[in-house]
């Protein structure tokens, strides 16, 4: 392109501002006097046009459904309570669970359910099945970690549960950094319980 | 009153999550960043939704959306694209023959290409206006600068595009 005056290039600008219906007037007069008058004008138009719609010919993407807030949580739920989720799921169902009371209903007895099941004893497996009673001891060993792990859970839930109550059914108290924390907390357990269990 | 004043932060991941997908997808030619990016302003826009006053709800979202995009850049400490000298378009090659214009049929892949070479201003006015489809004012509110500087930004992009996209034969 050659180096434009500052006519040309204030009159470039008007041809583009021309293609979006966006001129004065005035504006719009000049423009169709050089439009009518001038080849390099023409020129111009038509190389810009050409850009504006090469750029509008591009599709419209489809966002990837994951990126998108469901109608209400499901099986992210259990996940979201075994510290399972993606990165890119963890913020998404934080925010869910911050807005809505069902789902946070339907997480407490998820918790609940999770609870009592992972509260049942070990059960001593008979001498002769030697290959087993290590895995069980390892099980029961598990328990204690297993349990104060559901006990910080319980104390997310009730929180989800007591806070919009707490502030009148309005915005909810907590922040999304404290749920991505305790999300984070939660996540981490297991491999702590994973570590005693390689302990001798 | 505006009608945006009783959204939910899943009414506007609904609503627009599909333009920010693209809008950051147009700038970065990056599906990941493009990812990234909606998760933030959807956790930004649902921060902010309380605070949210009446007034042009798409200069708002979009001036979200574009701050959360350069943050990302800012973290991630991206290669910036080289910005071109201002004013000096001579390294983009001749002026197309009105046969070039013609014969010039573009794959989306190609304009993507072109697009992502621009300098950053100009290729956010474009995709703002021809990508999302804002208004000239609606891109002056969302990017802070006055409306003549959003005209001048869209034409530059156009004008720089139709070069890159132009091939000497
Ligand atoms: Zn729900």
């Amino acid at each position: 392109m050659a180096r434009m005056n500052t006519y040309q290039a204030q009159l470039s600008i008007l041809l583009s501002c021309y293609l979006d219906g966006v001129l004065t007037d005035e504006e719009l007069n000049e423009v169709v006097h050089v439009l009518d008058n001038d080849l390099e004008a023409i020129a111009e138009f038509h190389k810009l046009k050409e850009a504006r719609r090469a750029v509008r010919l591009m599709p419209m993407l489809e966002i990837p459904s994951h990126l998108l807030p469901r109608t209400h949580l499901d099986e992210e739920l259990s996940a979201f309570l075994d510290g399972e989720l993606s990165t890119q799921e963890t913020p998404i169902v934080s925010a869910h669970l911050e807005s809505c009371g069902e789902c946070r209903m339907v997480l407490a007895d998820l918790d609940r359910s999770r609870i009592a099941i992972r509260a049942l004893p070990g059960v001593e497996s008979p001498v002769f099945l030697d290959v087993h009673r290590e895995t069980t001891t390892a099980t029961r060993r598990r328990i204690p970690a297993v349990v104060a792990l559901a006990t910080g859970v319980a104390a997310v839930v009730i929180a989800f549960t007591v806070g919009p109550f707490a502030s009148g059914g309005e915005q909810p108290t907590i922040s999304i950094a404290d749920l991505n924390a305790r999300h984070a907390a939660v996540a981490s357990v297991p491999a702590a319980v994973q570590i005693s269990n390689t302990a001798p | 009153m505006s009608e945006h004043t009783t959204l939910t932060w899943e009414d506007v991941a609904h609503r627009y999550g599909r333009k920010i997908y693209t809008f950051a997808y147009r700038l970065t030619g990056n599906p990941d960043d493009a990812a990234d990016l909606v998760q933030e302003v959807l956790l930004r826009v649902r921060k902010g939704l309380a605070s949210y006053t009446p007034g042009s709800f798409e200069g708002w979202l979009w001036r979200i959306t574009r701050n959360a995009f350069l943050d990302g850049i800012r973290k991630k400490k991206r290669r910036p694209t080289v910005p071109l000298p201002e004013g000096d378009f001579s390294a983009l090659g001749a002026s197309p023959s009105p046969d070039e214009v013609l014969a010039s049929v573009r794959l989306s892949d190609d304009v993507q290409a072109a697009l992502v070479k621009l300098p950053y201003d100009f290729r956010e006015a474009v995709v703002m206006c021809d990508v999302v489809g804002l208004t000239y004012e609606e891109i002056a509110e969302a990017t802070d600068v006055p409306i003549g500087t959003v005209r001048s930004r869209i034409h530059r992009g156009r004008s720089m595009l139709r070069d890159l996209l132009t091939w000497p034969v």
